[in-house]
């Protein structure tokens, strides 16, 4: 899988992924994607709408990150999540812990609420 | 019926896919339950690499799949060490980030996406049977 970092202002960034979020996709992109999300000291927006499938492998990496983010004083939310990608969001809650939302406006809504 | 044994490592869990899906094509699967199906897969054969073989890299692992009736049966066999995933504990996810473990959630989503799961650990092998509702 892939992913691609804009930075939107001087407090977000949008994140791209695309591609499948299991242990092998993961594997192919989280060094990079910490070193991207995480320490670039900015809120981020992840897309999820080019994701066509995520596993367990997936959410850890979101967790894991938003711990780390949360440690700076930062927050990540997603949004744009297809139906199968959607049924695993809800299927462990991350809502409860992350914004999940339906498209990258509420998304920013969210965390800046 | 399909029936592959492979090594349990990461680098063969998308061949692994690859040859299930391949062998359910024909099997009526709406979208949903092969999405389950792939899911299910991914997260028993990563519970065996990580729990079943932890810190060895010898380790086989059978996977059989199959439709009948209703639903696609699964079938797990490993010979590594003792894990029944219908008695682990699954994480409840917490209020706040701060709270939240990013392990256990395999577990929580095999359960939550298959229509039934049994396991039974027989001449030191971990036997998981696992079926996925077909519609």
């Amino acid at each position: 899988m892939e992913f691609e970092l804009i930075n939107l202002d001087d407090a977000c960034n949008l994140v791209r992924l695309v591609g499948r979020m299991d242990s092998s996709g993961v594997d192919g992109i989280e060094t990079r994607f910490i070193a991207a999300v995480v320490a670039g000291d900015r809120n981020a927006v992840i897309d999820l709408s080019g994701v066509n499938f995520l596993a367990s492998m997936g959410i850890r990496l979101f967790i894991s990150n938003a711990r780390a983010m949360n440690l700076k004083g930062r927050r990540i939310a997603v949004f744009g999540a297809t139906e199968p990608v959607q049924s695993v969001l809800e299927a462990v809650a991350l809502d409860q812990i992350i914004p999940v939302t339906s498209n990258q406006q509420e998304a920013l809504q969210a965390l800046a609420g | 019926m399909f029936r592959a044994i492979l090594p349990a490592r990461r680098d063969a869990l998308d061949g692994a896919r690859l040859s299930v899906m391949g062998h359910l094509a024909g099997g009526g699967l709406s979208p949903d339950a092969a999405h389950r199906v792939e899911l299910v897969l991914e997260e028993v054969l990563m519970n065996i690499v990580w729990h079943a073989y932890a810190g060895r890299n010898d380790g086989r692992m059978e996977v059989q799949a199959q439709v009948q009736g209703d639903d696609v049966l699964l079938e797990f066999v490993d010979d590594g060490a003792a894990f029944d995933p219908t008695r682990a504990r699954a994480p409840a996810m917490p209020s706040d980030i701060r709270d939240a473990q990013p392990g256990g959630l395999g577990v929580l989503l095999v359960r939550k996406f298959a229509r039934s799961v049994s396991y039974e650990r027989r001449d030191a092998r971990n036997r998981l049977r696992i079926a996925i509702a077909r519609d």
